[in-house]
């Protein structure tokens, strides 16, 4: 329920539920905060800078396919 | 092109975990996904549209490979020990970013990087769809064959493995206990 309440899926009862209990609760506190940033942390998750180029033989038949795919939306 | 490659092939790398591998079903999924882009129904749902076809590449790879047996992560493993988690703190703070905070900020991308290949299939393929890649649980469970209340629970339990294992990052700075 506090993956759900992070990302604002809980109804108002539940989210009060939580917030009222978390209110006297440091330990709680630093919990969810810990999750928050976490979950921030894989939001900003940037991943590898460098990507594999496509080889010129596939960038062809890449591009081939997507021009086919246009022209058949027409 | 690129953007999308570059989201496509970071999916893959983390799914498959080897580069080579990843290369290989990142092409294979754009090719598939220009290939059949016509067939693509409703384009609001191009993200699931796109990682479903991405997720059964990667599935087709693993099935030519050997892998160690899945379990699942009960809770009392991911919540907090009461003695306290046993993990070095470094402390990153949330202010504007200084060169050293780059550097911390960096360090946590590496070290997300690496905590999320070791998280066991079943919560990494959930939490890189919804935290990474930003679906929402409905295509989460959609792209993953699913129902949403298993998304809305393996998100969690990944969630909370990440937590523990990126407890040394996350751990609250002076000062901001009371906020």
């Amino acid at each position: 329920m506090l993956s759900e309440y992070l990302d604002g899926d809980l109804d108002d009862f539940d989210c009060r539920h939580i917030e009222e209990h978390i209110a006297d609760c440091p330990p709680c506190i630093d919990f969810i905060k810990s999750l928050r940033k976490c979950v921030q942390a894989s939001h900003d998750f940037k991943g590898r800078e460098e990507c594999p180029s496509i080889p010129p033989e596939l960038e062809g038949r890449l591009k081939a396919a997507w021009q086919a795919a246009l022209a058949r939306k027409k | 092109m690129e953007s999308f490659q570059h989201r496509i092939f970071q999916y893959t790398w983390l799914m498959c975990g080897q580069r080579e591998d990843a290369e290989e079903v990142a092409q294979d999924t754009l090719l598939k996904i220009f290939e059949s882009f016509d067939q693509l129904q409703d384009p609001e749902r191009v993200k699931a549209w796109v990682f479903r076809i991405a997720k059964n590449y990667c599935l087709m790879k693993r099935r030519k490979s050997v892998f160690a047996p899945e379990r699942e992560y009960s809770l009392d493993e991911l919540l907090p020990n009461p003695a306290g988690d046993s993990v070095r703190t470094v402390q990153v703070p949330d202010t504007a970013e200084l060169p050293e905070q780059q550097v911390l900020r960096a360090e946590l991308n590496a070290e997300l990087e690496r905590v999320l290949r070791g998280l066991p299939d079943l919560y990494r393929s959930v939490v890189l769809l919804r935290d990474v890649e930003g679906l929402s649980t409905a295509e989460t469970a959609e792209v993953l064959d699913l129902s949403e209340d298993v998304v809305k629970q393996r998100l969690h339990r990944g969630r909370l493995a990440l937590r523990k294992d990126l407890a040394a990052y996350l751990s609250p700075v002076n000062g901001e206990e009371n906020k």
